[in-house]
């Protein structure tokens, strides 16, 4: 139940991108496809679950050993991007095919700020290993949803006559805010 | 030693060194795995990629020239797709993957129509202001077929800054911007931008093939196929094909007998080094 809790609160609740506000870079700047806002909430969900497990190991049992708790921030920039190169040269060697979906995307997520939100939300909620990944998982599938849903609705918005101040990112923005908004009627929600 | 921070030296030392040995490890890892982990590329897609013009216009239909290169040393297209290239590289790229290749003459794009707003409307059109949407509606807001609606599509898609509507309401291409990549002629709906030698001396900025009194009714500068410039040419580089002036830009001298005949001033002098 715990666990159900846990995924429902990461993917609709508490959702990366439009009620945590992190990762916007990419939620605004590879929403304009839905083909490659897919790829990239993939690719996201992929990076975060396993960083959440490898920051997980490397807190508990490298940081916290040491009392260095408070560097977490830096060190998790380390692992996260060392862990990104590591992953797509993986993919590149052994799945091409993974490789050429993924694309772009896979290095550009090096700099994506949630990956590392998570990470670090992970270690102040007090998660256990297992929920860690899964909250990490879950919150991928999050940013996943959330950026298909914005890249959904500006492939509609191309077709329609938004005035030439709005066009592009601002009326991005702006859809996002409500997205946001609307989002925000789950936190009202009782499990 | 006196420490006037008043903070245990090995507080900031310690931190310190953790961190450093965190990204020297992972940094030779990374060295280490990125040579282990390597994938054997043809040397080739290099050495293509290089002679190409980089600017991924996307006119060969690709996505960009890194993939361009891939594509074409796999022999999934051919070089002279590449519109922008010229012939040295193109000759280069030939050698490298043990093809020939013949380059033809440097080509670029032109508008052809003369007409804007001298040209009838049907109907007055209020919609989205581009030309694709406008044409969509039985065949555009211009009486004549082959008539530049002047709505920009072009120029809007253009990367290069290369076309312009001017005040005449018609398209005009900038020969010296132009990389000849294609985009412009692609998407026209009325498919009057063609390409044309870049050292053509005169163009007929008309594509009207109906009769010379059709044209009349709708269009002031549209060509009625009088024949005058044929008639007017010495060198036998004009042809009248389907109502229209076919211009022969080898036998071409640029004497402008033919620019100076025309009624309508459908045919105008380039401007060529």
């Amino acid at each position: 139940m715990d666990y159900i809790l846990l995924i429902f609160t990461a993917v609709l609740v508490s959702n990366v991108a439009l009620s945590q506000f992190l990762g916007i870079c990419p939620f605004i700047g590879v929403s304009k496809k839905l083909d490659s806002a897919l790829g990239m909430g993939f690719a996201v969900t992929f990076v975060m679950t396993i960083a959440s497990a490898l920051t997980f190991v490397v807190y508990q049992y490298m940081l916290l050993p040491l009392d260095l708790g408070y560097l977490r921030t830096i060190a998790f920039i380390l692992v996260i991007a060392s862990l990104v190169q590591l992953v797509e040269m993986f993919i590149k060697k052994f799945s091409p095919t993974l490789y050429k979906a993924l694309g772009v995307y896979l290095p550009l997520i090096t700099t994506n700020c949630a990956v590392l939100g998570i990470a670090i939300a992970n270690i102040t909620a007090g998660h256990t290993f297992a929920m860690a990944v899964v909250n990490g998982c879950a919150s991928g599938l999050g940013f996943a949803l959330a950026i298909s849903l914005l890249a959904g609705i500006r492939e509609k918005m191309k077709a329609s006559d938004t005035p030439d101040c709005f066009k592009g990112f601002p009326i991005a923005l702006v859809i996002a805010a409500i997205m946001s908004m609307a989002f925000s009627a789950f936190q009202n929600m009782v499990f | 030693m006196y420490n006037f921070l008043a903070i245990d030296i090995m507080q900031v030392v310690f931190p310190t060194v953790v961190l450093v040995t965190i990204a020297v490890v992972f940094a030779v890892l990374l060295a280490y795995l990125g040579k282990v982990l390597s994938v054997e590329r043809d040397a080739k897609i290099d050495e293509v990629r290089a002679l190409l013009p980089g600017s991924n216009c996307g006119g060969c239909g690709s996505a960009g020239c890194d993939n361009f290169a891939e594509t074409l040393v796999a022999g999934g297209t051919v070089v002279s797709a590449c519109t922008q290239m010229n012939n040295d590289n193109l000759a280069k790229i030939a050698e490298i993957l043990g093809v020939t290749a013949e380059g033809g003459v440097p080509t670029v794009a032109v508008v052809r129509c003369n007409g804007g707003n001298a040209c009838k409307d049907k109907y007055t059109y209020l919609g989205y202001g581009n030309c694709i949407a406008n044409e969509l509606v039985s065949g555009g807001s211009k009486s004549c077929a082959w008539g530049c609606i002047g709505m920009a599509t072009c120029s809007k898609l253009c990367n290069y800054g290369a076309i312009n509507v001017n005040g005449d309401g018609v398209s005009v291409v900038d020969p010296k911007k132009c990389v000849n990549c294609g985009l412009c002629i692609s998407q026209c709906p009325k498919s009057i931008i063609t390409r044309i030698p870049a050292s053509a001396k005169i163009v007929v900025a008309c594509m009207n093939q109906d009769k010379g009194k059709d044209v009349m009714s709708i269009c002031a500068h549209g060509c009625i196929a009088c024949t005058l410039c044929v008639k007017a040419c010495e060198f036998d580089a004009i042809k009248m094909v389907n109502n229209l002036p076919v211009v022969d830009h080898d036998k071409c001298t640029g004497c402008f007998k033919c620019v100076e005949k025309c009624p309508k001033n459908v045919i105008h002098k380039r401007e060529v080094e």
